[in-house]
């Protein structure tokens, strides 16, 4: 069983600092790509261990774009398994979230990025706490009690006390799960084109710092280096991720790892509904496997688990990153506990100077 | 061949007026190289050259050219570097020669360098043929530029060639020009050997290949030789000239351009300049204008994986085999290890070799910023040179200091006249002159410490004249000045390589714009840096690099793995061009940030 993520490329809006895979919302386009999906997973013969529907938005399809397409999702689905979508609160309403219960989604993880008005218009957001509030109550009327939300920090023009006063809304949200994104700005994003600079690195530090205490004392773990949650309330689907297992990506812009491949599907919408996937795949030398176990694995706070990377590489981590696993513990950025390599505190903060030690 | 068909010549120009192109022409229709072996211009043969569109090494190739009247004659093509730092070794090829093609581009004019070219041809006597090329752009104007070249230069210029190098227009009439107007060479066959080394290349082979002008009288094989200056002696064990090809003849006469080999392993032994003589019946005097040439240019080179210091040497070793004007020796540096202080003629000879390192030997450098040789006279009387700041005495044991300073002339069309004033002065230049080389254009006269233009003056006069200036500079000497030795403290420790040496009126300015520049440069670190400027251990500036709180990217998910990886793999990249000096990681371009001058 694998993990399985489906990418939907549309979006309603398109977001300043996005630069995944996404166009505006078409009615026609998104009936020929949706024909594509269904054929595709079509194709799975096994049962997924979890799924989840990302992109874009979800949530920018019409609701029988939605109920169609969570319905070629049943061949791999099981009751118990976590099933996720992504949601823009600017595009979910009741009846999207009748439809995604009636379909199978027992876990939803909602783009609130802030509650400030005048920073959910720098990234062209319109959603009040109130209206947040309805939203879950909402769902868990229908059922879907399990919810994470997205929050952002270094937005441009973004204080520490705005940003305070988002966690503390957070906190007192009926959810289980928060991811936390630094504001990145990525070349092919508007914010990019637009020469938008990044906050004061310093401040982005504290605002970091700061939520990782304050989540802690009202209760989410920081179980991965952007995601806290209530205590059994991680995020299966992404640990899978984390724990470098193989998953399926399905639909335009999804990749997908299976058999020591790496496949990227086409980015081009138009050839994917024409074409398909169109997959461009990596084949996966050891070394390439061993090094991004690591990579992903010390994301967690669990870390890595040695005996698993033993049964994976048949062979003893130390004959491989010996010296730089020695270096860090030693400059107190990993620490091997209880069968795991994992990272300190100060390990977490400063992890991309440990991986390279290990390229 | 009797010497009245022998006519010795050199192209002259401004960088891009089209030298190697009409030399290129002139070997194809002289069919000295047939069309399909045409590499585009094949004298330039290193790849650096021909990248960068300018020639560094000397050649010079035999055509043989049925004229209008009947006659073959044997024209000698000796091509000269187009650069600035190479002005003796263009003196000296222009020795060798009776004439000079001189080439002005029809849309462009004439320019610095086309005038300092025309006084080097002068001063050797030649015969300067004007050559009007580039008639084929649109914006052409042959008329002016031939009323430019008679005003300026004071050549007539009514009768030059107007021509395409590029499309092949009229470059026979060149030819006919040269073989009309140069001179032939009027040594004497019987006379004591007289012969001028114009350059030299080294052959693993068969040692150095010299390539000589005979003045008077001959050379052939097995003739026992003496290099005037140097001393050495040899025995002529092969003779020939290029076409370009090698061929090889029993003797080089009189007038005649060619090379010889005579094992020579050492390329000390051959100065360009120098003259060759026979043992037995030695010339009385070596012919005139031999000077021994001293990098005016120096800079620490390092490797920044240290276990490549012995390669770095050979890299060295192997260059100074084909090019006696870069000198080098070991150097320490607290901050940088092992490495060399390299010496070169200019900041492009500078650039070459390091390019040529990196590239054909696979070396990753750290170069310091470039100074010049100052001269230190200390309290006791004594005078030192310092080619390297760090090393400059304690500021009690000194007296005085004077710097080199060049004359730099700088032709520019007038309304950026201006601008260019406000650099030089900048530059702590003097000014001395100013005239009118047109209606429009203008000739601006500085004096200036070699010190101020060694790093980015080129690139700081093309921005502020649109590019439309050209700059030429020679050396007038040395002037005492208010020069003290700056320091740089990294987390409060002094980087010896990034030591200065300044003037006092500029320090403060000049000491807070390279911390800034450092704190551009130098990646945040997991503790915070103090960069500070400090002449004799005084600060004069100070910058707090902050320190970095997180290295770590917040969201990664499954199709983030590649590109994750691919931000890791670029920075891994960056840390392998960085040395760690003390504690602090400093990337390689920061220590050339010494010399911005990005202060306004």
């Amino acid at each position: 069983m694998k993990a399985c993520y489906i990418h939907v490329p549309f979006c309603t809006r398109i977001c300043a600092y996005c630069d995944f895979t996404r166009c505006r919302y078409q009615a026609s386009l998104a009936d020929k790509w949706l024909q594509r999906v269904c054929a595709d997973l079509q194709l799975q013969d096994d049962s997924f261990s979890s799924l989840y529907i990302g992109g874009g938005t979800p949530t920018s399809l019409s609701n029988t774009q939605l109920s169609v397409l969570l319905a070629a999702t049943g061949r791999g689905r099981n009751d118990e398994m976590e099933f996720t979508i992504e949601a823009n609160p600017d595009s979910l309403d009741e009846q999207k979230i009748r439809i995604m219960a009636k379909g199978g989604v027992n876990r939803i993880s909602l783009g609130v990025q802030t509650f400030q008005s005048d920073l959910q218009e720098i990234i062209a957001r319109r959603h009040t706490v109130k209206e947040i509030k309805g939203m879950l109550q909402c769902l868990i009327d229908h059922g879907i009690s399990n919810i994470s939300i997205d929050l952002m920090y270094g937005l441009p023009s973004q204080t520490m006390e705005k940003w305070k006063k988002d966690l503390q809304i957070a906190v007192s949200l009926p959810i289980h799960h928060i991811s936390l994104y630094a504001l990145t700005i990525e070349e092919n994003s508007r914010f990019g084109r637009e020469g938008v600079c990044n906050i004061d690195p310093q401040l982005e530090a504290d605002m970091y710092e700061y939520a990782i205490s304050y989540l802690q004392e009202h209760g989410f773990w920081q179980y991965e280096i952007s995601n806290f949650a209530k205590p059994d309330y991680e995020a299966k689907h992404n640990i899978a991720y984390w724990k470098y297992e193989d998953f399926i990506g399905i639909g335009c812009g999804a990749s997908g790892k299976e058999n020591h491949m790496r496949y990227d599907n086409t980015r081009n919408l138009h050839t994917y509904i024409t074409e398909g996937a169109m997959p461009s795949r990596t084949d996966l030398s050891k070394e390439d496997e061993m090094f991004e176990m690591v990579m992903m694995s010390l994301r967690m706070k669990k870390g890595l688990c040695l005996k698993r990377f033993e049964t994976c590489f048949a062979c003893h981590i130390e004959d491989v990153y010996g010296i730089s696993i020695q270096k860090h513990i030693e400059q107190g950025n990993l620490m091997i506990d209880d069968g795991y390599l994992k990272t300190t505190y100060q390990g977490m903060l400063f992890l991309h100077d440990v991986l390279i030690d290990f390229m | 061949m009797d010497q009245k068909y022998i006519r010795n010549f050199s192209i002259i120009a401004h960088i891009d007026h089209g030298k190697s192109t009409l030399a290129d022409r002139i070997l194809e229709l002289t069919e000295t190289v047939e069309q399909r072996e045409m590499k585009e211009q094949l004298l330039d043969s290193m790849d650096l050259e021909r990248e960068r569109g300018i020639t560094i090494k000397l050649n010079a190739v035999q055509l043989k050219y049925l004229a209008d009247d009947g006659q073959e004659y044997i024209l000698h093509l000796i091509d000269t570097p187009g650069h600035v730092d190479f002005t003796y070794e263009v003196s000296r090829s222009l020795a060798a020669c009776e004439g000079a093609v001189l080439i002005v581009d029809a849309a462009q004019g004439i320019e610095a360098q086309t005038l300092a070219n025309v006084y080097l041809a002068l001063d050797n006597d030649l015969e300067i043929l004007p050559v009007i090329n580039k008639i084929d752009l649109p914006s052409a104007q042959p008329d002016i530029v031939i009323q430019e070249i008679e005003n300026v230069i004071g050549l007539p210029a009514e009768d030059a060639p107007l021509i395409s190098a590029k499309n092949g227009l009229h470059i026979r009439d060149v030819l006919e020009d040269i073989v009309k107007h140069v001179p032939a060479p009027s040594g004497d066959p019987q006379a004591p050997l007289q012969a001028l080394v114009f350059d030299s290349l080294y052959d693993a082979y068969r040692g150095v290949i010299v390539y000589v002008r005979v003045k008077e009288g001959e050379i052939n094989i097995g003739d026992r030789i003496r290099f005037m200056a140097t001393g050495a002696e040899y025995e002529v064990l092969e003779v020939g000239v290029r076409t370009p090809k090698e061929v090889r003849k029993n003797k080089l006469s009189c007038g005649e351009v060619g090379w010889l080999s005579a094992s020579i392993k050492s390329i000390k032994d051959v100065r360009v300049g120098d003259t060759i003589t026979h043992v037995a019946v030695p010339a009385a005097q070596p012919l005139s204008g031999y000077r021994v040439m001293n990098p005016m240019v120096y800079c620490g080179l390092y490797p920044i994986d240290s276990s490549k210091y012995n390669d770095l040497r050979d890299a060295l070793d192997k260059l100074q085999l084909n090019d006696a004007s870069l000198h080098y020796e070991a150097e320490t540096s607290q901050a940088l290890g092992f490495g060399f202080r390299c010496g070169f003629l200019g900041l492009l000879h500078m650039d070459v070799i390091q390019e040529r390192i990196e590239r054909e030997y696979h070396i990753d450098l750290i170069a310091t910023a470039p100074s010049v040789v100052y001269h230190a006279y200390l309290t006791n009387g004594e005078m030192i040179s310092i080619d390297n700041p760090s090393m400059l005495p304690e500021v009690q044991k000194i007296d005085h200091i004077e710097e080199p300073f060049v004359k730099a002339s700088i032709m520019t069309p007038s309304e950026y006249v201006g601008s260019i004033m406000e650099l030089c002065q900048k530059k702590r230049g003097n000014y001395k002159d100013m005239v009118y080389i047109d209606d429009i254009r203008m000739n601006i006269i500085y004096e200036l410490p070699l010190g101020e233009i060694v790093y980015d003056f080129f690139d700081k006069l093309k921005s502020c004249s649109k590019g439309y200036a050209s700059f030429d500079y020679e050396l007038i000497g040395y002037q005492t000045n208010k020069l003290s030795k700056m320091d740089i403290l990294l987390n409060g420790e002094v980087v010896d390589a990034l030591s200065t040496i300044v003037h006092k009126d500029f320090a403060y300015p000049r000491g807070k714009a390279i911390c800034e520049k450092l704190k551009t440069l130098i990646p945040r670190q997991q503790f915070e840096i103090p960069v500070q400027a400090a002449i004799s251990g005084k600060i004069v500036a100070r910058t707090d690099i902050k320190s970095l709180r997180k290295n770590v990217l917040a969201k990664c998910y499954g199709g983030d793995i590649s590109r994750k990886k691919k931000l890791l793999e670029k920075q891994k990249e960056g840390k392998k061009r960085m040395k760690s000096v003390g504690s602090v990681e400093v990337p390689q371009e920061a220590f050339m940030a010494v010399l911005s001058m990005d202060d306004d």
